[in-house]
């Protein structure tokens, strides 16, 4: 009893009189003993799976998809989408090689990269506000507009930076045992978030926007500010991935953030986030992670075709979204 | 006259908490227009909907032409020759007026719509009712009442025996509607029957032949129209016991908390009126008068086109619902579930919802804090509730309005709008938000009441203003306040 109260105080309904926690919880539980059963799948299907070393490089894997996924999740808790995430962790990988193939110090260097990863966010908030477009479209636009941006960064090519600082060389290999140092940050960038919309004000108002616009409106609450707060900090993130994203493939590819995909949206939801808004935790979201980082990595092990792969990973996010959706009764 | 074509014969529908019309019998012969009056609620839509095949009655029957009929879904009704003409157009903008007449009964030929065939007869009928109409013009380019003619066009094309014009006056003018009245009168003479309903009683008069009134889901009565006159109709339509609404009036009222000069909107024209502390001042008028986006734009809720509001005698900026916290004001809206509460939140947070500035240090949260301010306003407005923790979506209309009640008391609202505070509540509960509003105008608490339940707004209110297509028609005080004058200022019945 005292653990299932604990559990529900962390998902945020801990109302031991309510008749629907039960069914709440399995509700919630799912994305955990899907990732519990996958795990036990993949040790059994493949050998290799369970070593360290493979362990280590999943966990490295899945951190990029994890930053994005996080700006994501705030984004979808508010009720809107961000399709531009992808477009701008290409931007900020290729604004960070040309920065540092210019000779910036890696502290200015982040911060200018955050700055205009944020701008992005801030934008997308604004326009969908003040002009009270659907997010999807006007975030879709800003995603090629990212793209293009990267092209540009980047002189059309990809950028190969020389003499690279050690701080950055070591960024994505750096271990804390046989956790990645990147995971770790994650975690930290998690554990914040999660502070962040359980308990503040503005974490508040983020989920009432995605719970009802019009009651917030109603009741006082400047609901741009809080949609343009929830896209800076997915433009924030989306630097994040994209410093992060460098810093494994050590060059400014331009094209890098399309390898991330719909999966940043598969893992929000793969978490139990509802894309309609005012439910969900950003910490299921590493559940979500995981899981895909899981499967994929499964599936190489397995020796897949690419192809295979492909409709393997595009029906487990399609079944998954149907009991996701499901569940709702 | 002799037998009626149609017989309703004691029909009861019945909705969770309200019986919508309660054995209710009416009959209608050939070549009559049988008109319907009621106030708010009293069950002529419901009555239409049965016709029409969108609900099912519960009790009753309906004969048509000797037969017992049963009108399980729209498509029945228009087989058996029932069809309404809404207040508001159902034409589809984008087509021509044939392809609207003709709409899901085009004629074909070799698998192609046949347009030519098409626009002939939709030409004839047209012409038939004598109207300047080309079936080939599109229906975006046509004024209300041409639309409200296309309409009736397209009824008599399906072969309709009965007509039911729902408020047919709503949406066009004077001189249209003297059109609209030679045409039923031509289609009268020629065995069409009508049914029409309008709060305009004096057009009761001029088109009609005998009058039903509904109170309450009951039939009052049925009146050859040149029997009667407006005050009869109006004292059938009223007449109900106050006793568990009413609550004594002998507040103190004080100063005057809100002064709104000149109101305009989209909706409303020139409003002017004033609310003083510890008085509940009831806003009454028939759905559409404009009562709540009157209410809304002193929220600033709506955009305001014109006018001035002042709150303790200095004039305010109200931009925003923020603008209106700010100077003291608390709106209950009319629909809890869009604007009142956030289903899927607790009762905490949608109990401290508008006062989280006051309630966060550095932007936390103190949950301790608010834990004390909610449990009591639980215990306070007694909200029926496992925990404060308990999301919105599972307590009761009744509660989930307590809820909201709170959220604006937290924010010590020295000015509170209530639209429609009990609908869709017990009568239990109902009794309980009597107290509660009551109580808080005794605590010095300025209340705007808009209700469209006459009991609430007589039993309660220390002044009414009535409204009447945007506009306040009257003013009335506490001596003058009866369900009769509400009524007779809110039914056109005034020049």
């Amino acid at each position: 009893m005292k653990i299932k109260n604990t559990f529900m105080n962390l998902i945020g309904n801990n109302d031991p009189a309510s008749k629907f926690n039960r069914k709440k919880m399995l509700t919630t539980l799912s994305p955990v003993i899907g990732l519990v059963a996958l795990f036990i799948l993949a040790s059994s299907l493949s050998n290799v799976f369970l070593t360290a070393s493979n362990l280590t490089n999943v966990l490295r894997q899945v951190s990029v998809l994890g930053f994005a996924a996080l700006g994501m999740t705030i984004v979808i808790i508010t009720g809107n989408i961000d399709l531009s995430i992808i477009g701008n962790v290409s931007m900020s990988t290729t604004l960070v090689a040309v920065l540092l193939q210019n000779g910036w110090d890696v502290v200015p260097m982040i911060l200018v990269v955050l700055l205009a990863s944020s701008t992005i966010g801030l934008l997308n908030g604004l326009i969908i506000s003040y002009f009270k477009i659907e997010s999807f479209v006007i975030t879709m636009g800003m995603q090629v507009v990212c793209f293009g941006l990267s092209l540009f960064i980047a002189g059309g090519r990809t950028v190969i930076v020389d003499n690279l600082a050690p701080f950055m060389l070591n960024l994505a290999s750096n271990k804390l045992g046989m956790i990645p140092v990147m995971f770790i940050i994650l975690l930290g960038f998690y554990t914040v978030f999660y502070i962040f919309t359980k308990k503040t004000k503005m974490g508040r108002y983020i989920y009432a926007l995605g719970g009802n616009e019009e009651v917030s409106y109603v009741s006082g609450v400047n609901v741009t500010i809080v949609r343009t707060t929830a896209y800076i900090l997915s433009g924030l993130m989306a630097g994040v991935a994209g410093i992060f994203t460098f810093s494994r493939s050590l060059c400014g590819d331009p094209a890098a953030g399309s390898a991330l995909g719909m999966y940043v949206v598969a893992a929000v939801v793969i978490g139990g986030t509802k894309m309609s808004g005012g439910r969900g935790s950003v910490l299921f979201t590493i559940i979500g992670i995981l899981i895909i980082g899981i499967i994929n990595n499964t599936l190489n092990l397995v020796g897949f075709e690419y192809y295979a792969q492909q409709i393997i990973q595009g029906l487990i996010i399609i079944f998954a979204v149907v009991i996701s959706s499901k569940k709702r009764r | 006259m002799n037998k009626p074509m149609l017989q309703v014969n004691n029909i009861t529908k019945q909705f969770p908490g309200v019986k919508a019309l309660d054995r209710v019998s009416i009959d209608l012969y050939e070549g009559e227009v049988l008109c319907i009056a009621g106030e708010n609620g009293a069950g002529k839509s419901t009555l239409i909907k049965i016709l029409s095949g969108v609900f099912m009655l519960d009790e009753g029957e309906i004969i048509l032409n000797d037969e017992k009929v049963n009108i399980k879904n729209p498509l029945t009704a228009i087989e058996l020759g029932f069809s309404v003409v809404y207040q508001e157009h159902r034409l589809i903008n984008n087509l021509t007026v044939a392809e609207n007449i003709y709409f899901g009964r085009f004629p074909m030929k070799r698998g192609f719509v046949d347009y030519r065939k098409l626009n002939d007869d939709a030409q004839q009928i047209l012409n038939r009712l004598g109207m300047n109409i080309r079936a080939s013009e599109l229906v975006s380019s046509l004024g209300s009442s041409q639309s409200q003619m296309v309409e009736i066009a397209k009824a008599l094309s399906v072969g309709a025996k009965i007509m039911i014009l729902d408020e047919p006056s709503a949406a066009i003018t004077d001189s249209e509607l003297e059109k609209l009245f030679e045409i039923i009168k031509d289609l009268k003479s020629e065995g069409q029957s009508f049914i029409y309903i309008s709060h305009r009683l004096k057009e009761l008069f001029e088109i009609g032949d005998r009058v039903a009134v509904l109170k309450d889901g009951k039939l009052v009565g049925v009146e050859k129209v040149s029997d009667i006159d407006t005050k009869k109709i109006i004292s059938m339509m009223v007449g109900r016991d106050l006793g568990e609404v009413y609550r004594p009036k002998d507040r103190e009222i004080k100063e005057e908390v809100l002064r709104v000069e000149n109101l305009t909107n989209d909706i409303v024209h020139d409003c002017s009126f004033t609310v003083r502390a510890g008085e509940i001042v009831g806003f009454s008028g028939l759905v559409g008068s404009g009562r709540s986006e009157l209410a809304e734009s002193v929220f600033g809720y709506r955009k305001r086109r014109a006018g001035d509001i002042f709150v303790d005698g200095r004039k305010v900026r109200i931009r925003t619902p923020k603008d209106a916290i700010a100077n003291g004001m608390g709106f209950i809206t009319e629909d809890r579930k869009t604007t009142g509460v956030i289903l899927n939140k607790s009762v905490a947070v949608n109990t401290t919802f508008a006062i989280l500035d006051k309630l966060s240090r550095a932007g936390f949260v103190n949950t301790r804090e608010e834990k004390v301010l909610v449990d009591n306003y639980i215990k306070k407005l007694k909200i029926k509730t496992p925990s404060d923790k308990q999301e919105a979506q599972f307590l009761s209309g009744g509660n989930q309005q307590k809820v909201i009640l709170a959220k604006w008391l937290l924010t010590e609202s020295k000015f509170l709008i209530c639209d429609e505070p009990t609908k869709g509540i017990d009568v239990g509960t109902k009794q309980e938000f009597y107290n509660i509003l009551d109580d808080l105008a005794r605590q010095g608490i300025a209340i705007m009441l808009i209700s469209s339940e006459l009991p609430e707004i007589v039993g309660l209110s220390n002044r009414v203003y009535v409204m009447q297509e945007g506009r306040i028609v009257k003013e009335l005080m506490e001596d003058e306040i009866s369900e009769e004058t509400i009524t007779t200022y809110s039914m056109h019945e005034m020049e």
